[in-house]
């Protein structure tokens, strides 16, 4: 899922015009699941706004506003509410769509910061940068681009310490990790022997459009 | 003679490590420089080290092949994309580099620059690769270059005593296939391990660099001890400096015998300083055979 974390209110105030009429905007599933664009977190916001002089015309939880039909479902809904202005508790792509959609100015409420996954307990763990090159299969499961810090394709740096990234003794080594979870599941990896070159970016999706096949 | 050529020869050889100044003054980079000038054969200047910023390696490695004394260029792929990194290169050979340590470099988190996005579009290995490339006259795309710059000796970091030893030495084994030829280490304060470590380089075309960093006070023993990554310091090493009540004359004295010990394991030595260079030459002296030492 695509992570979100909230930004400061007082970031928020910074941006978001008082005098307009704003429609809150969650999303029941990637925010959702982090607690960021939830009914409660919908409802903490709207709350927050008007104590602050903010007008707040509605709010509304898309299902999963990075996609049209949900997009479309939702201000079916929401019907003729009168806003001029979104407030997204959503992923970057929902506040595009959202705004896009609306035609109007879709302001962002969150921080989006990867994809990753709901752990047990409060953590959310990054598992995937969406680099556009997977190599997962060469690596023993493990991204070197993501839990690697400075993303090495060749093996670890010398930095690494008892398991541990040179950036501070908390974070694993992601070299490490690929190193003993090959040894666990008992594969020989040819990455550790055979150069890798450099990583390409143009079949990368920052092109911005991937197509997709039809049923 | 260039450094490399000495150790062709099978001569002891010995780099000395210089670190640039934060800003223009070059007073006291002189100072130091002057100071191990006859001790060492060829001078590394480090490239941003730690992460911390500092003025450029290039254009000091220039001045200094100015003035005579041999230069490797530190180069960092933490700072430059691909782009900028052939570019970097060919521009410090037009000045006169020819020595090329090619690291991926610490991560920006680690130093005075925490906010800096740590750019690692190709790491070492790949961009020893890129340099071999540009050594055989094209840029990494293959374009052709109108003159070659055949005359690089390209050189990459070792850290021998990394948790992950057999991965070190295979990337080793990988960054001379893409035609390192040097390699300088972290600092060696274990000789026997450090001797195990690199005899799994038999056979291969390169020479490496022991590190050797002198622990001339009880500070600096603290700091590689608990604040360094990927230096190895043994508790019996640690506690010689720490409990010395003239750690200057004990920092000297381990080296001199760290150096002693690696003579005739390894092709040369690689020194380093955390506020010791003035120490270097009772340190270096009797082990330089630099013919010109002026």
């Amino acid at each position: 899922m695509i992570v979100t974390k909230k930004k400061p209110f007082s970031e928020i105030t910074k941006f978001l015009p008082h005098g307009k009429k704003i429609l809150v905007a969650g999303c029941s599933i990637c925010a959702a699941h982090c607690k960021t664009g939830d009914e409660q977190a919908v409802a903490d916001m709207v709350k927050k706004l008007r104590v602050n002089g903010y007008l707040v015309a509605g709010s509304y939880v898309f299902e999963g506003p990075c996609q049209l039909a949900a997009i479309r479902d939702g201000f079916r809904k929401i019907g003729d509410l009168k806003f001029e202005i979104i407030l997204s508790l959503t992923c970057g792509t929902g506040t595009q769509m959202l705004g896009e959609f609306a035609n109007v100015m879709a302001y962002p409420a969150l921080d989006t910061v990867f994809a990753g996954s709901v752990q047990i307990g409060p953590n959310i763990t990054e598992y995937c940068r969406l680099c556009g090159n997977c190599v997962l299969h060469m690596t023993a499961g493990i991204c070197p681009r993501y839990r690697c810090s400075k993303s090495l394709v060749n093996g670890p740096c010398g930095g690494t310490v008892d398991g541990k990234c040179d950036k501070d003794s908390e974070t694993p080594c992601g070299w490490s990790q690929i190193y003993e979870r090959s040894k666990e599941l008992g594969v020989e990896l040819a990455i550790f022997r055979t150069y890798s070159p450099p990583k390409t970016f143009t079949h990368h999706p920052r092109k911005y459009t991937v197509t997709r096949e039809e049923d | 003679m260039g450094f490399i050529a000495k150790m062709t020869e099978g001569r002891f050889a010995v780099t000395i490590e210089l670190n640039p100044p934060r800003g223009v003054g070059m007073k006291r980079f002189w100072e130091e420089a002057d100071m191990v000038r006859p001790y060492g054969d060829a001078f590394n200047v480090t490239d941003c080290q730690r992460s911390s910023m500092k003025t450029g390696p290039v254009g000091i490695c220039h001045l200094l092949e100015d003035t005579g004394m041999e230069s490797v260029v530190q180069v960092t792929l933490r700072d430059r994309n691909r782009l900028a990194f052939q570019s970097e290169l060919l521009s410090a050979y037009l000045l006169g580099i020819r020595n090329f340590l090619i690291v991926s470099g610490d991560h920006p988190l680690c130093g005075n620059h925490p906010d800096a996005e740590g750019v690692f579009d190709i790491d070492s290995t790949q961009g020893i690769h890129v340099a071999n490339m540009l050594k055989e006259g094209t840029d990494m795309v293959g374009n052709k270059l109108n003159k070659t710059p055949k005359e690089m000796n390209l050189g990459g970091a070792l850290n021998p005593f990394s948790h992950l030893a057999e991965l070190e030495l295979i990337k080793a084994k990988k960054k001379v296939d893409q035609g390192a030829i040097f390699f300088q280490t972290q600092p060696v304060y274990d000789v026997k391990r450090f001797a195990d470590f690199v005899s799994g380089f038999k056979g291969l075309k390169c020479f490496v660099l022991a590190g050797v960093l002198p622990l001339t006070s009880h500070k600096t023993a603290e700091i590689l001890k608990y604040k360094v990554p990927g230096i190895h310091l043994p508790d019996d090493v640690f506690h010689r400096v720490r409990s010395a009540s003239d750690p200057i004359h004990e920092g000297v004295a381990l080296a001199r015998e760290t150096i002693e010990q690696l003579k005739g394991i390894t092709s040369g030595i690689h020194m380093m300083s955390v506020d010791s260079i003035e120490y270097f030459p009772k340190i270096l002296e009797g082990f330089t055979d630099k013919q010109d030492p002026s």
